[in-house]
């Protein structure tokens, strides 16, 4: 199946979790829909919530689910915060209730990327409660885009909303739009923010785009190894928090797309199918000479 | 001979890649009575009051400007107060002349306007977190520390109550009404400013102890990650003050 996007994703735990013995408490994942539907998502659990690291896994499955089995392409930002988050907290209220845990123990932001690609462009939508940051780029050297849903705090630098929250749906920032073939989406939590995203500004790090272009030459799980060595090398030493990032990018133009399919089947290819190949490149090599042969 | 993974090429330049984000800010005001009376003799140690506050204040500096997390972190003013308010050390980074006590606060005049000294801490606040916004810098929750050794000269306080209240029961503020040695009229007119916290009574001798206690607390919330809850160590007031 070609593939209209490429994707990856890591977390690492902080240093301050590390010393407490405290589990990782982001979570991010990527899936696949249809060959030209994919998404990303993540979740940092709330610090204060004691399960949050199994909140912020169950807030990222079930919004997947939610995801896969109901298509949103035709629906309003309020009617997909709605379903997204209804959907979530049914879940959490489920692992609540057979565990014996408070659904708030389990509190997390959510930050969601869901792209399709259509004929010569990428309608995209992105999904963000809480203060991690989501966004779609493109940088190609002569043009480039941005739309980035920038951290949602309260007015302190230790306040912010989580899909538990009693507002979460008022709260819930959708951002729907259409990008070119090639542009990249990255969804990064607040320890991630902290070196990839520049507060001040409202502008990604140069970082992003680095990591985005990796997608276009690697497979997704050697670019998730590399988020995650970058993470634990770069980005986590500067801060105490977990740190996650996820990416998606799309192909460029269909060429490329089929470039790197090819390539990436071609380690797949048994020695009878290398074999059957071969053969089927001389009949054709054979053919192009009979036909010149004629013409002559 | 292990192969190397094939994502070890796939490394960021941190120098180029990366952002240098400011660290989140704790606004901390020190709102210090400076009347006349701050220059009784603490009994046991021949030195003043004021002294003894100012090496709690050198300390306090010190010991924050020792802590990776809280030296980036705390700003701290200090507003001196007897019959009016004056600013001793305006919000900003913490610079080791502080912890040098070069700041130093002075007893001056008679009177204890405890309302203009909490008055201006407010204005000062509100200022410092205008420009933390226009910079982008985010902030945590101010602290007010209120420490007076005498009952207010004035009703000035009294006009704050509601401000301050409100404040303090949405979250937007933080207050330590401290008296040094008072009396229970001295506890009791600190309420007016505390928010609801009860006032807590300091022994002239444990200052050391105080700003130990909130270099900690300071350290604390500093190293905190959004949505984490930071109790402050009450059971370790008790070292320094009783209510």
């Amino acid at each position: 199946m070609d593939l209209a996007f490429n994707s990856a994703c890591g977390f690492v735990t902080g240093s301050s979790h590390t010393q407490s013995n405290t589990p990782c408490q982001d979570f991010t994942t990527v899936a696949t829909l249809d060959a030209n539907t994919s998404l990303i998502v993540l979740s940092d659990g709330a610090g204060s919530a004691e399960h949050s690291d199994i909140g912020s896994k169950a807030i990222c499955e079930a919004c997947v689910e939610c995801l896969k089995a109901t298509p949103i392409w035709s629906l309003g930002d309020k009617s997909i915060s709605k379903l997204v988050l209804t959907h979530i907290v049914t879940e959490l209220t489920q692992i609540s209730k057979s565990r014996e845990i408070s659904i708030k123990s389990l509190s997390g932001t959510l930050l969601v990327a869901i792209a399709r690609k259509l004929d010569s462009k990428v309608e995209y939508k992105l999904i963000q409660i809480g203060d991690g940051v989501a966004a779609a780029f493109s940088e190609d050297g002569h043009t480039s885009f941005l739309d980035i849903i920038e951290p949602d705090n309260g007015e302190f630098a230790n306040e912010t909303y989580f899909v538990t929250a009693t507002n979460a749906i008022a709260r819930c920032r959708v951002h729907s739009s259409t990008a070119a073939l090639g542009s990249s989406f990255i969804l990064m939590s607040d320890g991630s923010a902290e070196s990839l995203y520049d507060k001040s500004n409202n502008r990604l790090a140069p970082g992003c785009t680095q990591m985005a272009e990796w997608l276009v030459a690697h497979d997704s799980a050697t670019v998730s190894n590399a988020i995650k060595s970058n993470l634990e090398n770069f980005i986590a030493t500067k801060t105490g928090d977990d740190c996650s990032v996820a990416l998606m990018r799309s192909y460029p133009t269909a060429s490329t797309h089929h470039a790197h399919t090819s390539r990436t089947n071609r380690i797949k290819l048994s020695k009878k199918q290398k074999q059957q190949r071969l053969a089927a490149k001389r009949k054709r090599k054979q053919l192009k000479r009979k036909k010149k042969s004629k013409v002559a | 001979m292990s192969r190397k993974p094939s994502y070890d090429s796939l490394v960021l330049d941190p120098t180029t890649a990366l952002i240098e984000n400011p660290s989140a800010r704790i606004p901390i005001c020190l709102v210090v009575d400076a009347s006349y009376s701050m220059s009784s003799i603490v009994r046991g140690l021949k030195s003043t009051r004021m002294d003894q506050l100012n090496e709690g204040v050198r300390q306090f500096h010190q010991e924050l400007l020792e802590d990776d997390t809280a030296k980036n972190a705390a700003e701290i003013s200090i507003v001196a107060f007897a019959d009016e308010a004056q600013i001793i050390q305006p919000f900003g980074p913490l610079s080791p002349a502080a912890a040098d006590g070069t700041n130093s606060i002075e007893y001056t005049h008679q009177g204890t306007s405890l309302g203009s000294g909490v008055k201006l801490a407010l204005d000062q606040i509100k200022q410092r977190k205008k420009e933390y916004q226009a910079a982008g810098v985010d902030y945590y929750q101010p602290w007010i520390v209120v420490l007076t050794d005498g009952c207010p000269t004035d009703s000035t306080h009294k006009d704050l109550t509601y401000e301050i209240s409100e404040m303090v029961q949405n979250r937007r503020l933080t207050v330590f009404p401290i008296g040094i040695d008072v009396n229970h009229r001295g506890l009791e007119e600190l309420k007016y400013i505390s928010g609801g916290r009860a006032a807590l009574k300091l022994h002239d001798t444990k200052f050391k102890e105080l700003f130990a206690w909130l270099s900690q607390s300071v350290t604390a919330v500093s190293q905190s990650a959004p949505g984490d809850s930071v109790p402050l160590d009450t059971d370790a007031i008790s070292t320094w003050a009783s209510l």
